[in-house]
């Protein structure tokens, strides 16, 4: 299976590039931030080749189903989707700083796949749908933005934390302004939160189409329903209530860890109809 | 009564009932909800059990409390709606186009220069650059003593959206209570060739009619090719109304089948385990050779009769068959499930002149058996019998508002966080020499963009009028 050696060296070409973004957020040089950017990008289409790969030596065994339907396969498609969505964000908001405090995480949710089985098995027939492909995407899409935000909130609050001190010093002031974060840190939740309201209004239609019901209070459903109403209350804060700064950053950071929770903990800890990814 | 209006609308309770919502549905995943009263004692002991069965652990998302948690959500949807729209059309009649000293403070984003060009000379080039970098609704207006005002807005109606966004969270629960009320769920078991026209609800096991006839014609399990993991679980159905044959459909996993208001989904299959035959083998103990083996069917309940090797007679009786044995906890057998996964039938073999004794046969375990020196061994080598298919069916006449309310409401959370309502305001005023030129600008989201394209147009306006 060639598809596992492409995703390897997808992950080694994310950690040069994460060490690159490293490097500039210290020296700040122009060529070193778009060593890095091309380096992720370079990685990421690695990345992508090995999904095709593996999505057609599935079908060359008769089995035939996108590159996410196992916990290997989906982390493979996380990972891919964080970079992804923060090559996106880079290219459209120019903040090299990000790709410190992301690109790492990208890297780690690949590597951990290593201790994982990486069979492609036969779909089960409730997952035999072409509701599959746009679920999937839209829900991890939804995850890989709000890791995005997550990697700002916690820029924003290391910033804070030392402009605190008055310190202007070193790696820190190389930082973005609070000002900054807080917005971009807005911006990947406002990418995030409509593609998880997608993700699970895709997952309705589709318990509807197979099991005739649109909602059932799985487990898998409930978490997912729980974030939603955690980044909803993100908002609400923002909008509304006018909170900035550390405090949104707090509850940004929380709702990435209800996603963990939905995606990781569910399937671990409760099982359920998802019990399967 | 106004503090009851201010409560209910009040962004504070919304945001505790968001969070309460959250952390009490986190109950209901950690305990296994409608399950058999005796697991939960058997898990939680007597008086946890009551206690939590008092506070409706056992069925959270029913539960009183959660239910009056939706309708608080709902009434400050409602409430919250209601006051901003009040807000709001005030706000749009209020909404000055002229720039004021008042207007000027509220915003932040202001400039202003002194030009030493004359007002009439400045306006066709300040319309020209708002034009081009702002867009939009553009107003002018001659003001009195000379001056001169314009006002620039773009996406003037995104105050609109968050009603869309907030009335479709309503609609989704309404369409959810269409479902609970009119909706009905509940299933039924067909063998194959036999039909019926009445199905069980789930919740209350009563039986109801549904209006028509459905028969199973067929029902199959597809395999992986060289595994034994199930590809898909197909029923060839076919629906008969008041005598006549309407239709014939095969129905899979995710491709239920509709007919007059009722779906009717692919849910689970077994075996129909009274009416089927049994494939019994019967061989000399220590046979050598496969000519002495001899295959009788058999109806369970049923027996047979063969002449042995030593020219006696042995009947043959089957007393229980089950499809999937095991034992409970008194010793005693029983089927676990009605699907052929662990199959043993119990027979009873009478030799003449000898007394009669019964033993247990199991089809995975050839070799598990009790049986005296020099008799016969008694082999279960299959099961053959109809098949029955498991469907689930149902009407849920509350979906289409659910689907309105979700396609709303993707389309409002898509513009309420994307479309900014933008404003500029420029005014014109003479001075001696030229003119003074103040801009004031807002948007009410992106405020990071709209700040550097305010920046830009304050710069396109020095660079132009400055000449």
């Amino acid at each position: 299976m060639y598809n596992t050696q492409f995703f390897g060296l997808a992950m080694i070409i994310y950690v040069i590039s994460s060490l690159l973004y490293i490097i500039n957020l210290v020296h700040r040089r122009m060529h070193i931030a778009k060593m890095a950017f091309w380096t992720a990008f370079a990685g990421l289409s690695c990345h992508s080749f090995a999904l095709i790969l593996r999505t057609l030596s599935s079908y060359r065994m008769g089995i035939g189903q996108p590159p996410f339907t196992n916990l290997y396969s989906s982390m493979v498609f996380f990972s891919w989707s964080v970079v992804l969505i923060y090559l996106i964000f880079e290219k459209k908001y120019g903040y090299q700083a990000l790709g410190a405090f992301v690109m790492p995480i990208a890297f780690l949710i690949l590597a951990s796949t290593a201790l994982m089985s990486n069979q492609i098995e036969p779909l089960v027939p409730a997952l035999q749908s072409n509701w599959l492909l746009i679920h999937v995407v839209t829900c991890f899409f939804g995850y890989a933005a709000f890791a995005v935000a997550f990697g700002v909130s916690i820029m924003y609050l290391v910033k804070n934390y030392y402009e605190g001190f008055g310190g202007q010093n070193g790696i820190i002031s190389l930082l973005p302004s609070t000002h900054v974060l807080d917005e971009l840190e807005y911006k990947a939740v406002a990418v995030g939160f409509p593609f998880l309201t997608l993700g699970i209004i895709t997952g309705a239609a589709w318990a509807h189409y197979a099991w005739g019901s649109y909602w059932s209070w799985d487990p898998k459903e409930t978490w997912s329903l729980i974030t939603w109403f955690v980044y909803a209350a993100f908002l609400h804060a923002r909008f509304s209530a006018g909170w900035r700064g550390r405090r949104t950053a707090i509850l940004s950071i929380l709702g990435f860890l209800f996603v963990l929770m939905t995606y990781f903990g569910v399937s671990f800890l409760l099982g359920g109809l998802h019990s399967y990814a | 009564m106004k503090r009851i209006i201010k409560f209910f609308s009040s962004i504070k309770l919304a945001i505790i009932l968001l969070i309460s919502l959250a952390f009490t549905s986190i109950i209901g995943t950690v305990i296994a909800q409608k399950q058999n009263p005796v697991l939960y004692v058997q898990h939680y002991g007597e008086g946890l059990y009551k206690l939590f069965r008092s506070m409706g652990f056992f069925d959270v998302y029913h539960s009183w409390w959660f239910i009056l948690l939706l309708i608080l959500l709902s009434i400050n949807i409602l409430f919250c709606a209601l006051r901003r729209l009040l807000r709001d059309l005030r706000h749009l009649r209020l909404s000055p186009t002229r720039l004021d000293d008042e207007t000027a403070r509220k915003f932040n984003l202001s400039h202003s220069m002194m030009l030493d060009k004359a007002v009439s000379e400045c306006k066709d080039k300040v319309l020209s650059i708002i034009k081009k970098d702002m867009g939009g609704t553009i107003k002018q207006e001659q003001g009195e003593e000379g001056g001169f005002f314009f006002f620039s807005e773009k996406n003037r109606h995104s105050w609109t959206f968050f009603y869309l966004t907030h009335l479709s969270i309503l609609i989704i629960l309404l369409g959810g209570i269409l479902s609970a009320v009119l909706g009905i769920k509940g299933y039924m078991q067909i063998l194959e060739g036999e039909k019926t026209d009445k199905f069980y609800e789930y919740a209350s096991q009563n039986e109801y009619s549904l209006g028509f006839t459905v028969r199973c014609d067929k029902f199959e399990i597809e395999y992986y090719p060289n595994t034994m993991r199930p590809k898909d679980y197909k029923s060839t159905l076919s629906i008969l109304d008041q005598g006549r044959e309407i239709l014939k459909k095969i129905i899979e996993v995710n491709k239920p089948l509709h007919y007059r208001g009722m779906t009717i989904y692919q849910s689970s299959y077994g075996e129909d385990t009274s009416s089927g035959n049994l494939v019994l083998q019967v061989k000399p103990m220590n046979a050598e050779s496969t000519e002495l083996f001899q295959e009788f069917n058999v109806a369970a309940g049923g027996s047979f009769e063969f002449t042995g090797a030593d020219g006696i007679k042995r009947q043959v009786k089957v007393l229980r068959f089950l499809p999937d044995f095991a034992m409970d906890g008194q010793g005693k057998a029983f089927s676990k499930s009605n699907q052929l996964k662990n199959p043993a039938v119990q027979i009873m073999v009478t030799k003449e002149g000898d007394t009669p004794f019964a033993l247990w046969c199991f089809q995975a375990y050839p070799d598990f058996h009790m049986i005296k020196k020099g008799e016969y061994i008694y082999t279960l080598k299959g099961y053959k019998g109809r098949m029955y298919t498991g469907l689930q069916v149902g009407k849920d006449p509350g979906i289409w508002v659910v689907w309105l309310g979700c396609i709303l409401l993707m389309i409002g959370v898509v513009l309420v966080l994307y479309s900014s309502h933008q404003r500029i305001w420029i005014r014109l005023t003479p001075e001696k020499p030229g003119c003074g030129l103040q801009i004031v600008g807002h948007a009410d989201k992106n405020k990071i963009g709209f700040e550097n394209k305010f920046k830009y147009i304050c710069q396109e306006l020095t660079d132009s009028l400055k000449q």
